[in-house]
């Protein structure tokens, strides 16, 4: 646990020392400096999970630690480069935590912060610490950032099993020397003073839509938000720093798709073909990579179900796959080099940034009625495609009803705001159990063809061995039995999931008010 | 979690200064470290200036039902924890008369160290309950061992012992306190293998630095880093974290 005081000026700094020295017993320990860099994954999950995860690199070596946000420390590590991610770490507690969190983001600098720091210790008659003082001094800088100077910081840090020295020092720097406690981490100090905020990425929709505002500008709200999570993710989809980025700016243009899909007559017909052909386009170009990056992550899973003896085998499939990833990332990065995107960049902004009549029969109608109206037609739909799924309904028909099911949630998604929370998220959950099995099938039908696919390439190559084809006939012999089981189980779920009961649940749904929840739902 | 034991049968062979020494390189490695001084007389207390006293002492360590970590001093070091010592240990065998109090004074130090990478324990001379105990805590004992006749004898004892014992704790021995220039303690250095067990091969040499630790109530290691007996500390704490790894990563 710790405190943090500013102070405004350096000689306020060295009164405060002076004072503190004496009125407890203390004594002056070495001066720190030192260059320390916080990382987090580009969707602040270490921010999130309250605790930062920092590097301080120092000369053929670098301490990592993970403190929490009351100042505890976590784990702390000495390696010899900062882990890009927490793979990275060595086996260990620290590794398999960190992992537990960031999963597969790359650990990004946020902040990097230089420091000087004077010490001192208050003691007991042992001339044992018992506080733990610092006067902070330093600058931050971030990746894109220029460097800034950072207010000096009184520092008070909490000594375990000394609670009661604590709270007399607390007390005397907060009443008799008359300071406010200031940010909780060192962390907020310097985001604030670069004039950044924590959390300021998130894949997450979440706008407040007035329910009688015009239909045309809802959407292009929706529509802009959208479109500021691709341009965020596009930098380390270039880059290809983690899966996740190529996965977020996907799932940006598939809602951008479907916004202009399924919310029609907002803007003029012409206008939303030529887009939504430009979005396909989009959609396609980052199709091979992502299936890629999935194939790559599961058969890391899949590997695990196989015996130990035979794992290896599999290596050069996996080789095999990571050269084509990398061959159609590049196709990837040309595209979106390409004066086909930059065209779409620049139309699509002037089309969201224009406060223009949409064009559309719809655009003028207050986007609650309209929204209701959408949802109610896409479960409608998602109801007639699921009706009489069985073990033999073709693979088309199961895919068919998946992307009825995705359009229906991502039009909840972008209207929930305009409805009662709880009943949204209870249906939104319903809704995702189906989706995970519809996934789940998905999945492996796509992993049983693109590894048998990977394997003849291989085979075609000269590149293959008897026991790595064997291999990978074993783990499409288990995927297709995984398969059937998900089918069996999604019939079940479809039958839950496609009732009279749940289009009761969606009307009242649809007739709940974000601010004015209906009576009945307490004795729910 | 490691839980390495400080433990010898016979008294002023240099188990506080391992305990203490090797505790400070773990926590300096960055590795989250406890020490639990077992020791009545509390020299690794003294060493880290903490006082002396567990409130509810012997009784609450053994038989108490709160978590001991209430009981836990941060040390002037960072990532460096102790339990202090009280005087009332001496009677912890009183304590420990039944075989439940035994189990229950492991579950509670194991209880206490799932926080920690690293619980050391400087136990007190002798073999008795507490012992029994520690060897059924500790995934290792660190035995320092001077070399003369008689520490060759406990050694001895000491491994017959365990070979008894239902769990196998490992026993790595070092030498320790070591004056080259006296012939008995060159030529049993140089007979390892009429020792009674394997010995490290790292030596901790006769020092008057280590002495000092008492007076400057602080480990050698932070005071005097490159005297001769630190650096050999900092090998011996190498060696024993190559020889852990041996015996294969945790599963946790």
């Amino acid at each position: 646990m710790c405190h943090r005081y500013l102070l405004d000026a350096p000689r306020t700094a060295a009164g405060v020392l002076s004072r503190l020295a004496e009125r407890f017993p203390s004594r002056r320990e070495s001066g720190r400096a030192a260059a320390r860099t916080y990382l987090d994954t580009f969707d602040w999950r270490l921010y999130r999970d309250a605790g930062t995860v920092l590097s301080d690199a120092g000369d053929g070596s670098c301490s990592v630690r993970w403190d929490r946000f009351d100042g505890g420390l976590r784990h702390r590590v000495t390696m010899p480069a900062p882990p890009d991610f927490a793979r990275d770490l060595p086996p260990g507690g620290f590794r398999d935590d960190l992992q537990a969190v960031t999963s597969i983001r790359r650990l990004l600098p946020v902040v990097r912060i230089e420091r000087r720091s004077e010490r001192i210790s208050v003691v007991d008659g042992r001339d044992k610490a018992v506080v733990r003082l610092s006067l902070d001094h330093g600058t931050a800088s971030g990746p894109t950032r220029r460097r800034r100077r950072l207010p000096t910081v009184l520092r008070l840090a909490r000594m375990t099993g000394y609670e009661r020295a604590y709270r007399g020092v607390r007390r005397f720097v907060e009443e008799d020397l008359g300071l406010a406690p200031g940010p909780e981490t060192e962390l907020d100090l310097a985001l604030a003073a670069l004039g950044r905020r924590p959390g300021d990425y998130t894949g997450k929709l979440a706008l407040r839509l007035d329910p009688d505002a015009r239909t045309d500008r809802a959407v292009k709200r929706i529509l802009g938000a959208l479109w500021g999570m691709m341009q965020a993710n596009e930098p380390g989809l270039r880059a290809d720093l983690d899966p996740e980025f190529l996965h977020d700016f996907r799932v940006a243009v598939r809602r951008t798709r479907s916004c202009l899909g399924q919310v029609g007559g907002v803007f003029d017909e012409a206008v939303t073909r030529r887009f939504a052909g430009e979005f396909a386009w989009l959609g396609r170009l980052t199709g091979p990579p992502r299936d890629l990056d999935v194939h790559l992550l599961s058969l890391q899973g899949h590997r695990a179900e196989l015996p130990v003896s035979v794992r290896g085998d599999l290596a050069p499939l996996a080789d095999q796959l990571e050269h084509r990833r990398q061959a159609v990332h590049a196709q990837q990065v040309e595209g979106l080099d390409s004066p086909r995107y930059r065209r779409l960049k620049r139309q699509w902004r002037r089309l969201l940034e224009t406060d223009a009549d949409g064009g559309g029969a719809n655009a003028a109608r207050p986007i609650r009625e309209v929204a209701v109206e959408r949802i109610e037609r896409a479960f409608a739909r998602v109801r007639k495609r699921g009706r009489g799924l069985s073990a033999e309904t073709p693979a088309e028909a199961v895919h068919e009803l998946r992307i009825a099911c995705k359009k229906l949630r991502y039009l909840l998604e972008f209207f929930r705001s305009l409805f009662a929370a709880d009943r949204v998220n209870a249906f939104i959950r319903s809704l995702k159990r189906l989706q995970d099995d519809l996934g789940d099938y998905n999945d492996l039908e796509v992993q049983q063809n693109e590894l048998q696919d990977t394997a003849r390439e291989l085979l075609a190559a000269g590149g293959a061995d008897a026991p790595t084809l064997l291999a990978a006939g074993r783990l499409v012999d288990r995927l297709e039995s995984r398969q059937a089981a998900a089918r069996r189980r999604l019939a079940d779920e479809v039958g839950r999931f496609a009732t009279a009961r749940t289009a009761a649940e969606l009307d009242r749904l649809l007739a709940s008010r974000p601010d004015a929840p209906d009576a009945d739902r307490g004795s729910r | 979690m490691k839980v390495l034991a400080a433990y010898n049968i016979k008294g002023g062979v240099g188990k506080t200064s391992a305990a203490v020494n090797l505790a400070w390189l773990a926590a300096a490695s960055g590795a989250r470290t406890l020490i639990c001084d077992l020791d009545p007389q509390g020299a690794a207390t003294w060493c880290f200036r903490v006082r002396m006293k567990v409130r509810g002492g012997g009784r609450k360590l053994v038989r108490g039902k709160g978590a001991l970590a209430r009981h836990v001093r941060e040390t002037d070091y960072e990532g460096l924890d102790l339990l202090p010592a009280d005087f009332s240990y001496r009677h912890l065998d009183l304590l420990l008369d039944s075989p439940k109090y035994v189990r229950r004074l492991t579950r509670r130090i194991r209880e206490l160290g799932a926080g920690y990478d690293y619980v050391f324990l400087d136990c007190a001379p002798s073999i008795s309950l507490a012992s029994e105990a520690v060897f059924t805590v500790a995934d290792a004992l660190i035995v320092p061992t001077i070399p003369t006749t008689l520490s060759r004898r406990t050694l001895r004892q000491l491994a017959r012992h365990l070979r008894r014992e239902p769990a196998a704790v490992r026993v790595l021995p070092f030498y320790s306190m070591v004056d080259r220039r006296r012939t008995l303690h060159r030529r049993i250095c140089e007979a390892p293998e009429e020792m009674p067990c394997p010995m490290l091969a790292t030596e901790i040499p006769y020092s008057s630095a280590v002495e000092q630790m008492s007076s400057r109530r602080e480990p050698l290691c932070a005071f005097r880093r490159t005297s001769e007996a630190a650096r050999a500390y900092a090998a011996l704490w190498d060696e024993l974290v190559r020889r852990l790894e041996e015996a294969g990563p945790e599963a946790s």
